[in-house]
């Protein structure tokens, strides 16, 4: 009975091809199955564990047959283990093939006559892998530079074109079916009082800083007041927080920041301040407004 | 054969060496304020109200890169060269003037940039922010220093170069080649510190980057290569594994470096031809970097029971290894898709610290336990240090650049994602700093420990040092050099020939190095399709003009970029994708590489005035958790309008079509400039209220808004970007 692998290689050899295993038979999203679904985490400490009694025991049993063999036996036994696994000896024999060196034994047939300082050089060949490395990344050099340049493979502006256009098909799609979806056209006063209750909360979050608390305005204008400078009314409030101000005057965009739904939100509430009388109010700006 | 006797010259090796340990801290130090500053980013403000103009973090941060690429490895790599290169030769340098020049120029320049730099004094050129007239003694002392390099070659008594002396002979060339082209500049005058680069825009870029990389290439690999070829055999014993190696890596790597340039600009506005060839040479790099990794760690085949045992092999080890990661992320990063996703994020920080850590830091590290000893006598005062220094240094350099890898790559994919309705997930680019708040707390961690290590260094160093005895000249004695015999030399290999040439080497390794740069800038600056002119991109107003001059004193470049690269995500996010012919009145490049903040070349007229002042003001004020910094001296200082003309006058020269007239009456357009955005800034109340005050409080030395550096600043950021706006993009005219 000889040893092909060692337990140190195949334990976490078994082990991580039981993890992927897992991880692709598991059903999970986006996220790794273990964090989706923790009890596989369980199920894997397990597994490992199970792997590791195994080795124990048959490391065991071994040592009891062992035990019962006579001298000769052991003795005999004792060659064939000291032998070195297959497989080692197989990635050792690679490694030194791929390296292609002179053993050390042997380095005074390959040493120069230089001596820099103390300093000696061997004359090993180039790694073959090293060599073929290099070849391999030359290729993979002319092979770009011929589809780039040569065969008009797809520019940083075609690529922009592409991810345009499947981003609008995509999004067409997702509208189709989508729900609750708000935008300029469609936006309508809301005045149930969770949304209110939001709009305040976004609009003292974002909002105050220029218009007040009140709506009295400052940096920006008054809200209070029938004058508007951009339009009044839930269309062209929600278009002006979602578009920003006069450029470079007046708002900035605000459709980056915050959801459509939330924008309907904030401009609902901001309606709820025409009539009120601010503690500071700014005096009018823009056009009188009325609702057609 | 007569055996002469000679000196080594010790004494300059040591200055090197306490040089490079005294500037080391004094870098480390400054990165690790900077690293502090992400996580407290108005602590100076809350030292000093107000507000410290040159402790900001714009300014400070040329400094960091500065002391450590030239102050710190420039010292070491000057050490290691003057020590090893008299051994390598045997001969005591050429002329012990020249060695004190370079020393004692060479600390003068720091010096002068250690001042210049928090003052404002920069062209905000990456690793080449100092301004012309450091740049002309940085050139003279680098001369120096190749005059008495190959000076000590041509008197020398070892027939033959050993590979280190290549890769010195490379670096010299290269970095005087790089370096005067790349600040080439005019000044506004020859009595102050301000320059223009005479390149623009796209073209700035492309010469920028092909320095800025080669200057990783030449300063930072090459000289350490050669260290590397003469510290590890020494310290392991060893012989150097493969001569043949040695041989092809070294010219593969000089003549493939310099062509990849380019991949520090992928999908920006640069030609694709030339970002093409950047991606396909970074590609074919990967060997010829891996080349030194392998012959170095091979060399210490059979001495491995060592490195268990003697720190400084430790430190080579980590060093080669740290090359080899560094040098394999490289190529990776090259790649458009890969790029697409690290470019402008933490990871290239994580990236170049994993280099100049490990490799550059480490292998520093090595050479000094190394020499110290061996320069006073004496062995090293503990090994037990030198290993905890290793691995504390160790552990600083896993904890800083892990939590930076995470950073970037959780950031890249913040700012990439869309709702499913087409809106960006994260469109406030705030959000996507919050996330990444604790990774800038471990990486200022992981700095820490680092530091730590270095003050272990000097203390073991220090105690060294005090109970040995410096021995400044070093008696060696070596035959003299005889002709080569037409018999000895018939069966010589060619490059066995040329090893023994060091003038014709020299001239080789110039050619090798000068066509990719040649083949890339040379059509970039002389054919004029590659910019795409726009005919309403007009130059900067005279306001403007010194609005920039503001943004590039204050170091804005280092946070924000000025690029929006053609992918959805930032065409949503920032606006409509830079064009090459944008920039053409751009001198410099402000195009950055690194968003802490975001973009801004769309930033014009996206705020308000009032916007604008405020957030320099107090950028908390208007968002709670950004990590902008206070600039509230733009607000006090005055404008200095003084050399306004002289600046056009030199733009005029550079090809920026300014007329007479428009030169003439400068001070009245910025005047009428100043003055509106003044009028804007009326529309805050609190800023009325305070103004007003200000005015009332001020008596006869108030200046107006109008006249102060903020408004200029904000003139500028009003114009980013909006050029194009005004006319169709379709027709691009001649």
């Amino acid at each position: 009975m000889r040893n092909t692998i060692p337990s140190w290689l195949r334990v976490p050899v078994v082990f991580f091809t039981l993890v992927l295993l897992v991880e692709y038979f598991v059903e999970s999203g986006d996220q790794p199955a273990f964090i989706e679904q923790p009890v596989v985490l369980l199920f894997l400490l397990l597994i490992l564990l199970v792997l590791i009694a195994i080795e124990a025991i048959s490391g065991s049993l071994k040592n009891i047959l062992y035990q019962s063999l006579d001298e000769a036996g052991k003795a005999r036994y004792d060659a064939k283990a000291n032998e070195e696994s297959k497989v080692v000896a197989w990635i050792k024999e690679t490694y030194k093939k791929s390296l292609g060196s002179k053993p050390i034994q042997e380095e005074h047939e390959i040493i120069l006559d230089h001596n820099y300082d103390g300093i000696k050089e061997l004359d090993n060949d180039l790694p073959p892998w090293w060599l073929y490395g290099f070849y391999a990344s030359i290729i993979f050099a002319a092979i770009y530079l011929v589809k780039y340049e040569i065969f008009d493979g797809e520019n940083q502006y075609d690529e922009l074109q592409t991810e345009l256009a499947e981003a609008k098909i995509a999004i067409e799609e997702y509208k189709k079916t989508a729900k609750n979806l708000v935008d300029v056209n469609t936006v309508e006063l809301l005045t149930e009082e969770s949304d209110l209750n939001a709009g305040k909360t976004i609009f003292e979050n974002n909002c105050v800083a220029c218009h007040m608390p009140d709506g009295g305005g400052g940096i920006g204008p008054n809200l209070t007041d029938e004058y508007w400078i951009l339009g009044g009314g839930i269309k062209n409030v929600f278009n002006t927080v979602s578009e920003g101000g006069r450029a470079g005057k007046g708002m900035v965009p605000w459709k980056n920041d915050l959801k459509p739904v939330e924008m309907a939100q904030v401009s609902s509430y901001v309606l709820q301040f025409q009539g009120t009388t601010p503690e500071k109010p700014k005096e009018a700006e823009g056009e009188i407004w009325k609702e057609e | 054969m007569e055996v002469q006797q000679f000196y080594y010259d010790n004494k300059i090796v040591k200055n090197f060496l306490y040089a490079t340990i005294f500037w080391g801290v004094i870098g480390m130090a400054v990165g690790l304020l900077l690293a502090f500053m992400f996580v407290f980013p108005n602590m100076i403000d809350e030292i000093f109200p107000g507000g410290v103009s040159w402790l900001s973090f714009g300014r400070l941060r040329p400094l960091h890169t500065n002391a450590v690429i030239f102050a710190f490895v420039g010292n070491a790599i000057f050490a290691g060269v003057y020590y090893s290169t008299q051994r390598l030769l045997k001969a005591r340098m050429y002329n012990d003037v020249l060695s004190k020049i370079n020393f004692w120029g060479w600390q003068a320049i720091i010096v002068a940039a250690a001042i210049t730099l928090p003052l404002g004094y920069s062209t905000s050129k990456e690793y080449a922010e100092l301004e012309w007239p450091i740049d002309i003694a940085i050139a003279v002392v680098w001369v120096v220093f190749g005059w008495n390099l190959i000076g000590t070659m041509v008197k020398r008594r070892q027939r033959h170069l050993y590979v280190a002396l290549w890769f010195y002979l490379a670096t010299f060339v290269t970095v005087a080649v790089l370096h005067i082209f790349n600040s080439l500049a005019l000044p506004v005058s020859l009595t102050g510190m301000k320059s223009y680069s005479v390149y623009a825009g796209v073209q700035d870029a492309l010469v920028q980057w092909w320095y800025g990389h080669n200057a990783v290439a030449f300063f930072l690999t090459t000289p350490f290569l050669g260290l590397m070829y003469y510290f590890v055999p020494k310290a392991a014993n060893r012989p150097v594994y493969s001569y043949r190696l040695s041989i092809i890596h070294f010219w593969s790597l000089i003549f493939i470096y310099i062509w990849a340039g380019p991949h520090h600009l992928l999908y920006t506005a640069l030609p694709e031809w030339a970002q093409n060839l950047g991606v396909a040479f970074s590609v074919m790099l990967l060997m010829p970097s891996w080349g030194g990794m392998i012959n170095g760690l091979l060399t210490l085949r059979g001495a491995w029971d060592k490195v268990r045992t003697d720190p400084v092999l430790k430190f080579m080890v980590v060093a080669l290894t740290g090359y080899g990661m560094a040098t394999f992320e490289g190529p990776l990063l090259s790649l458009k898709n890969v790029n697409a996703i690290g470019h402008f994020t933490d990871w290239i920080i994580a990236h170049v610290h994993v280099g100049a850590l490990a490799w550059n830091g480490f292998l520093a590290f090595g050479m000094i336990y190394w020499l110290i000893p061996r320069l006073v006598k004496t062995k090293l005062y503990s090994t037990k240090l030198a290993n905890l220094h290793f691995w504390i240094g160790t552990l600083g350099i896993i904890f800083y650049a892990l939590p930076l890898y995470v950073a970037g790559f959780t950031q890249a994919t913040m700012w990439k994602q869309f709702d499913p309705a087409g809106t960006l997930k994260y469109g406030n680019f705030l959000e996507t700093v919050t996330e990444i708040m604790p990774m800038y707390w471990m990486r200022a961690i992981g700095g820490t420990l680092y530091i730590a290590g270095m003050l272990i260094l000097i203390y073991n160093v220090y105690v060294t040092i005090r109970k040995g005895s410096a021995v400044e000249d070093e008696l060696a004695e070596a035959p003299a050099l005889k002709r080569v015999s037409k018999h000895r030399a018939a069966g010589e290999g060619w490059h066995t020939v040329l090893e023994r040439k060091p003038i014709k080497l020299t001239i080789y390794a110039t050619i090798a190095i000068l066509i990719g740069g040649i083949v890339q800038i040379v059509p970039t600056i002389m054919v004029k399709s590659n910019i795409p002119t726009l005919s309403s991109v007009k130059p900067y107003t005279p306001l403007e003009l010194e609005g920039r001059d503001i943004y590039i004193r204050e170091g804005c470049v280092g946070c924000h970029s000025q690029m929006v690269r053609p992918f959805r995500s930032e065409v949503e996010r920032y606006g409509e994708y830079s064009k090459a012919g944008e920039f053409v009145y751009d001198h410099p490049f402000l195009w950055g590489s690194k968003r802490t903040g975001p973009d801004l070349h769309r930033i014009g007229e996206k705020y308000s005035d009032t916007w604008h002042f405020n957030h320099m003001y107090d950028p908390q004020a208007m968002n709670q958790n950004s990590i902008m910094p206070t600039y509230q001296w733009l607000i006090r200082n005055p404008l200095d309008k003084s050399q306004t003309e002289e600046k056009m006058e030199v733009m005029v020269n550079l090809g920026v079509p300014y007329t007479e007239d428009e030169i003439a009456n400068a001070q009245q357009h910025m005047l009428e400039q100043g003055t509106q955005i003044e009028e804007n800034l009326y529309t805050d109340p609190d800023f009325v209220e305070a103004y007003e005050a200000d005015k009332a409080a001020g008596g006869d030395d108030f200046v107006e808004m109008r006249n102060r550096e903020i408004v200029a600043l904000i003139a500028y950021l009003q114009r980013l970007g909006t050029d194009i706006k005004v006319t169709d993009l379709e027709t691009p005219q001649n």
